[in-house]
């Protein structure tokens, strides 16, 4: 039996999955393909936040969110099995 | 005086050790059958089991390791932070729902849903076992070093200690014990975190003296610092303080967090620098006042294990994606994280607690930001071992501070020491004795397995702990996502995704990823160094961090195996 097919529907991640699944993937490769190359050196005239910071915040920023878009975009599907009871 | 055995500190951390075992005991009424020692009959609330995850996940190595290294290297810690959490969204959107679906008591369940098959078992039951000791070692040699200041006891006794206390939990109650420790030792360590990080910010930063030049000389007659015998009076100053503030401040007050961290970035702050000197009776250490700006120690490349980002060398650069690799792909791939999944009603409750746990654990990985760069610089750090930086840092805010912070640290070794023993004890169990070996075993026989295989495996992890003595548990950690990585996640996505996959397939491609992430890391230069004593560059490999080759090896493996050996009427159905 082929399992893929039999239960294709059900056990294959979501397109809303997928798709949230991609972008935070571009996301975590920009950040560390920037990391590759040479941070700008200290010169004491700098302020503000360190861009390898902001990009870590943005990164664990990013994934609450898509969490929480994910969350929601399969809300139908969680009513749903909720009847039941949890 | 770095460490002192203070009886407030003790009370609470008894206070604490003694109700999670006796809660324990009390849980342990319902789990009489294999599927409550196991899943924990199913019924976990999917709230409940989300700050499980996270209480499960927050290990010692993010706790003490992450927060040791940011307060040693500053930034690269953070990058351990940021790549422990990214996993979980592997986790929650390609894994979570198909791991419920198809499981229910081990990974091997899922992984062998569609086969049936008996050598599916073995190899997955057996990288349940080694990723589970890899991941256990950094759990064991956090918690000595968490006992030695709080009871004043040596490394190997804090090491058994735990050992000891973690079989009592996972052989009276199983996985519905496990949880409620997990739950409640997350929920407590994300709170006590922003609590703690409240107080940081409320003290802002402020300019201090530093220790100065100090040194350790190890002889045959014992150990001097400072030229003198080492003694509870005569012991390592603290270390990490700021030299300068920009414009001249010495203090800023109050600061909110990105206040915080732009004023780190602009002063400067005296570090401790390490040498290692042999002698003809053992070695000198010597650690010496070093000034760097703090904006440096907000970029990448302070550490030993990224300083090659600022080599520009391939081997060095390859060997960072490597780890970032490892830590993105390794989480979903942690069978002790994966068989949370089988403990809620359905596919539905196992994604919104995926969720609920990605939002805390998200929150204390900001956390541990503040917890590290406050340890770098409030005088506090212990230079001979990183992994005592956020417990000493509560230290100065006061003794309670400090016995809340240890004995919280301490049920989070408890908590993941406590899931990955059960992980392991159910692939012996279940996968090997009772599936693989067809032993005929009824519930009760099967449970009783179990238990067997818990003190066995926490023998192991004793043992092991202590010969780890030393290390940081975040880097030995990232050893164990090397392997979960490579092993676990290319048979687990196929599996998922490519109806062409075969049980051959499997079978290859996870013995291909396990022994080659094995065998490189036991052979990387880190190893010789730690290991073996050797030179680094004794080493047969090019770099430490295996995933890079192993991962993408496993998935080859999969596909070519699968290919060769896909049965001929099948062929073409995707």
């Amino acid at each position: 039996m082929n399992l893929a097919s039999a239960h294709a529907p059900s056990l294959r991640p979501t397109r809303l999955g997928l798709a949230l699944f991609t972008v935070y993937v571009a996301l975590y490769v920009a950040f560390v393909g920037a990391l590759l190359f040479p941070q700008p050196a200290d010169d004491g005239t700098q302020t503000g936040m360190p861009y390898p910071v902001v990009g870590g915040f943005g990164l664990i920023g990013a994934a609450w969110l898509l969490a929480v878009i994910y969350a929601f975009g399969t809300k139908a599907d969680l009513t749903v099995s909720e009847q039941g009871g949890c | 005086m770095l460490y002192s055995f203070h009886w407030s500190a003790f009370a609470v951390f008894a206070f604490f050790v003694v109700g999670v075992v006796g809660f324990s005991f009390f849980l342990g009424r319902s789990a009489k059958t294999a599927s409550g020692y196991y899943a924990a009959h199913g019924q976990i609330p999917w709230f409940v089991n989300g700050i499980a995850f996270a209480g499960d996940y927050l290990s010692a190595a993010s706790f003490l390791g992450i927060c040791g290294m940011i307060a040693f290297y500053g930034f690269d810690g953070f990058l351990y932070s940021i790549g422990y959490l990214a996993g979980w969204i592997v986790a929650l959107f390609i894994i979570a729902e198909p791991m419920k679906k198809l499981g229910k008591f081990t990974f091997a369940d899922a992984l062998d849903a569609r086969f049936q098959s008996r050598p599916i078992r073995l190899v997955a039951a057996i990288s349940t076992l080694v990723v589970s000791i890899f991941y256990l070692i950094p759990q064991m040699v956090g918690a000595g070093a968490l006992v030695k200041p709080l009871l004043g006891i040596d490394f190997e006794y804090g090491v058994i200690l735990v050992g000891a206390v973690v079989i009592t939990i996972v052989v009276t109650a199983g996985m519905v014990s496990t949880t409620w420790v997990q739950f409640i030792k997350g929920g407590l360590l994300v709170l006590f975190c922003i609590g703690l990080v409240g107080g940081i910010l409320l003290r802002g930063h402020r300019v201090t003296t530093d220790a100065g030049r100090q040194t350790i000389e190890k002889t045959k007659a014992g150990v001097l610092v400072n030229g003198k015998p080492q003694s509870v009076m005569n012991d390592v100053h603290p270390v990490g303080h700021i030299a300068s503030l920009a414009g001249g401040k010495t203090e800023t007050g109050p600061l909110g967090p990105i206040a915080y961290i732009q004023e780190f970035a602009g002063a400067k702050i005296v570090l401790a620098k390490k040498k290692v000197t042999p002698t003809t009776q053992g070695s000198i250490t010597e650690f010496s006042p070093a000034v760097s700006s703090g904006r440096d120690m907000l970029a990448p490349g302070q550490s030993p294990t990224f300083a090659g980002l600022k080599s520009g060398k391939t081997s060095d650069r390859l060997n960072f994606i490597s780890l970032m690799l490892a830590l993105f792909a390794g989480t979903a791939s942690l069978p002790h994280i994966l068989i949370r999944y089988y403990t809620v009603k359905d596919a539905a409750a196992a994604r919104k607690s995926t969720v609920v746990g990605i939002g805390a654990i998200g929150a204390f990985y900001v956390l541990t930001l503040f917890l590290g760069l406050a340890a770098m610089t409030t005088g506090v750090v212990d230079p001979t071992d990183s992994n005592m930086s956020a417990p000493l840092l509560a230290r100065s805010f006061g003794e309670l501070p400090f016995a809340l912070v240890s004995a919280i640290a301490f049920t989070t070794v408890l908590g993941t020491v406590s899931g990955l023993i059960l992980a392991a004890s159910g692939a012996v169990a279940h996968d090997l004795m009772t599936v693989y070996l067809k032993m005929d075993l009824n519930d009760t026989q099967k449970v009783r397995a179990g238990k067997i295989a818990a003190v066995v495996v926490g023998v192991i992890g004793i043992c092991l702990g202590m010969a780890f003595k030393g290390f940081n548990v975040t880097f030995l950690v990232g050893w164990a996502f090397n392997v979960a990585a490579s092993a676990n996640l290319p048979a687990l996505t196929l599996l998922l995704f490519w109806s062409g996959t075969t049980k051959q397939g499997i079978v290859a491609g996870m013995l291909a990823g396990l022994l080659t992430s094995v065998g490189w890391i036991l052979l990387s230069g880190d190893a010789m160094t730690n290991l073996y004593g050797l030179a680094a560059t004794s080493s047969p490999v090019p770099f430490n961090q295996p995933a890079i080759i192993t991962l993408p090896l496993g998935y080859l493996v999969v596909w070519g195996v699968s290919l060769a050996t896909r049965p001929r009427m099948t062929a073409g159905v995707i």
